[in-house]
Parts: structure tokens; C-alpha cells; sequence
């Protein structure tokens, strides 16, 4: 079990920039639910380091989780794909 | 009288890497050819086609019908049903994103500009787009579940994970976004507009729920929280087995805050006191809330006879409230 909440931290310092820059979109009637999901999905889908011991590799390739391809655009497509199981 | 009630059709729509655009237009000419293509690619994957609840199995799938999508220059998109169930699937390559005129290649300069940081604005400028399509393509993605794709990934259910609440703004009106976290993956990021127990706990629900369908015996062990009282109360609420730790560094943050009319050198040299406490209490192999539990005390007498009574009894009385959320995470290896 962790002992600090460091990488909470860092999953929301990547997003609460972009909700900062954005709230121009935001109305009541919007779609803020599926519009932050989208959000997690590219941070949890594209790759984040370019150097260190994780280049190239998305927060769920780090975890030890398969990705259908080495295009992680690709992989957003089909992951996200309704038809699958 | 007409029926106006709208029946929902379920998303089955499945992305097919054909390599390149010509593969995928030579094989629209022979149909047996293409649905072996798009089956292949599909066990290639590991993954399975979500037929109807009802489907046995047994059937295979053919070739149903096409249509034109005339606003991507009359391009061709194939659809094919089950034999058994009747579900129908719609096969779209891997150079056409569902509903959007958009292409990947375009889309993926954006994306990657809005991850890196640039606004939707700018995101969208310098690709040449309406900054809305591409908070539209977002809210596409995002109708999929978080829990779904990242089991489909093969990651393991999180058995201890972070969860806190954040604030963000809708227009002028203060929002709260309950977000869960296991390492470098988001499994929840949910949206509220109060922040009381039981709308965070609507929101933890979702989570809570997402898994049962692939693992009903699913089970958490314990979260770590940063002792928010809200979200403790849902997250007690939703997983009443579970350990409820509370976060280390948000006890040391908080320290200086109880400590006050005292030279600024004095607060300083107590919160790095602090700090050594926990870390030695961590590195302990055995006994570790024992520990801590004397070493919390002892400080807190400390803190009385440097910084005076009053700090001394704020102080016994943060550690008195917090201490069990830090005697669950020392207690757990």
C-alpha cells in the first residue's frame, strides 16, 4: 500500500492544467463526464517519457498491462472500439 | 400512434488495422477475404466481438451490408452481423474515426498537442480545426469505460489504490473531480458539483460497480486517502472491508498549519523533526504502529514544551483524529 499520495498528484497536475485552460467549453448542459474520461484515457494511453528507464511506453505498458499495438493512437481506437469484449 | 420512445443501439463498432489504405480497399472486392481479414486481426488481439447476451456461440460472422460515408470522399464502410444472435458489427479501419470527418494522422497532432499541455484552443489551431471537434473526439473516447479498457489491456484489478478529490471550475461554480489512481494508471475520474459524502460516493460507485461483470469476487484491500472527510465517509460506504489509510506526506503539509505564534526557524526545525519521525517509523520492520503510536505521543509532548500548550493541543489533537489512517498504511507490508 502506498504511503503518500504523490502519484495522484501527478495524474491530476497533468489534468487540472487542461481543465484550467479550457473552462471556456465548459456549460451545464456539457459533456464533463465523458469529457475527463477521454482525458484519462490519453494519459493512461500515451506514451510519457522519452528517456529514462519507461521510454516510450504508456502508464499502462509501465503497470504490465498488453497494448494491441505499438501505435498508441491505434491502440486508442481499438481500445475504446464499442465491439469488443 | 407513433412510438416516440428511442431505443438506444449498443456501440459495436471494432477498429481493424489494415496497414495502409490500399490492403483495405483491395479487400472490399472479395468478401470472404475481408471478413477473414478483420477475424484474424481480432484473434490476433486476443480480444473477443461483444455479441448479444443471449448468444450461445457457434455462429460465425458474414458480410451484411455496406454503406457510403459520403463526407470522407464516398469511402466504403462494411457491416457484419453474427449468424447466431444477429449482432451486427461495423468494421471500421484504422484510417477513419467513428462519426468524425477527421483523420487519425490529424487527430493525433492534436491529441498529442492537448497532452502535452497546449490548450484546446492552440491544440486545435495548429492543426487547423474547431477547437469544439476536438473536445468532441475527446468526449468520444471517453464513452468508454475506464475499468473496461484497462482490464481489456490485461492490468490486474487494484487491490490497494489512491483516491482523492480535487476542485476544478465549471464557468463560475466550484467542482469537485473523485479521482481513483493505482500506480501510473487513472481507474476513475469521475465529476460532481458537490462535495458531500453522498455525491462522492455516486461517483466511487461507478468505479465500485465497473468491475463486478469480469470479477464478481473482486475485492479491495485498502485505499489511501489524504483524510478528506467526505470522500472517507463514501469510500467507507462502498468497500466497508477495506483498510483506510491516510496519506504521510499530507500529515507533514499539514503540521506547520497547527503551529502558529511561533518563530518561523522554530516550526521549521518541528516539521523536519516530523518528518524523521515517519521516515523512521516507515523503515521499521516489525512493530511499526507501535511505534509510531509512542513516537507521535512523545512528540506531541515535544511540541508542548517548544512551541507552548496551545500548538501542543492542536497538535495531540490532529495526531489523535489522523492516526489511524496512518496506523493502516504502516500496518500493511
Amino acid at each position: 500500500m502506498s504511503v503518500t499520495s504523490t502519484l495522484l498528484d501527478q495524474a491530476y497536475n497533468a489534468i487540472d492544467r487542461k481543465l484550467f485552460a479550457m473552462k471556456g467549453f465548459h456549460h451545464p448542459r456539457g459533456s464533463q463526464a465523458a469529457f475527463l474520461t477521454g482525458l484519462a484515457h490519453l494519459y493512461n494511453l500515451i506514451p510519457y517519457q522519452h528517456r529514462a528507464l519507461h521510454a516510450g511506453k504508456c502508464g499502462v505498458e509501465v503497470e504490465g498491462g498488453r497494448v494491441p499495438t505499438s501505435d498508441w493512437m491505434l491502440n486508442l481506437q481499438i481500445l475504446t472500439s464499442g465491439g469488443f469484449h | 400512434m407513433r412510438d416516440t420512445a428511442h431505443q438506444t443501439r449498443e456501440n459495436r463498432t471494432i477498429t481493424v488495422d489494415f496497414q495502409n489504405t490500399a490492403t483495405h480497399f483491395q479487400l472490399l472486392n472479395d468478401s470472404k477475404a475481408f471478413v477473414d481479414f478483420a477475424m484474424a486481426f481480432i484473434l490476433s488481439l486476443g480480444f473477443q466481438l461483444k455479441h448479444k447476451a443471449t448468444c450461445r456461440g457457434g455462429g460465425c460472422v458474414t458480410r451484411h451490408s455496406h454503406y457510403v460515408r459520403v463526407r470522407l470522399g464516398s469511402f466504403t464502410i462494411w457491416r457484419i452481423p453474427c449468424t447466431t444472435c444477429k449482432a451486427v458489427f461495423t468494421v471500421l479501419p484504422h484510417f477513419v474515426l467513428r462519426y468524425r470527418q477527421m483523420r487519425p494522422e490529424m487527430a493525433r497532432n492534436a491529441l498529442v498537442a492537448t497532452r502535452g499541455g497546449l490548450s484546446l484552443e492552440w491544440s486545435a489551431e495548429i492543426c487547423h480545426i474547431p477547437p469544439m471537434a476536438l473536445y468532441r473526439l475527446v468526449c468520444t473516447f471517453g464513452h468508454q469505460g475506464l475499468v473496461t479498457m484497462l482490464t481489456r489491456c490485461g492490468l490486474p484489478l487494484p487491490v490497494y489504490f489512491l483516491a482523492d478529490e480535487k476542485h476544478s471550475h465549471c464557468l463560475t461554480d466550484k467542482v469537485y473531480l473523485p479521482t481513483i489512481v493505482s500506480s501510473r494508471v487513472i481507474w476513475h475520474l469521475g465529476y460532481s458539483e458537490e462535495a458531500s459524502a453522498a455525491a462522492f460516493t455516486q461517483s466511487y460507485q461507478v468505479f465500485q460497480c465497473a468491475p463486478l461483470d469480469q470479477e464478481p469476487t473482486y475485492q479491495i484491500k485498502g485505499v489511501l486517502t489524504d483524510g478528506f472527510d467526505s470522500t472517507t465517509k463514501s469510500l467507507r460506504t462502498l468497500f466497508p472491508g477495506a483498510r483506510l489509510g491516510t496519506c504521510l506526506r499530507h500529515a507533514l503539509l499539514k503540521l506547520p498549519k497547527k503551529l502558529v505564534a511561533i518563530a518561523s526557524p522554530v516550526r521549521k526545525a518541528l516539521r523536519t523533526q516530523f518528518h524523521t519521525l515517519l521516515h523512521r517509523a516507515r523503515q521499521r520492520k516489525g512493530l511499526r504502529v507501535f511505534a509510531l503510536g509512542q513516537r507521535l505521543r512523545r512528540f506531541a509532548e515535544h511540541v508542548t514544551h517548544t512551541a507552548g500548550e496551545a500548538n501542543g493541543h492542536r497538535v495531540r489533537q490532529r495526531f489523535q483524529a489522523k492516526q489511524a489512517g496512518w496506523y493502516a498504511v504502516l500496518a500493511i507490508p
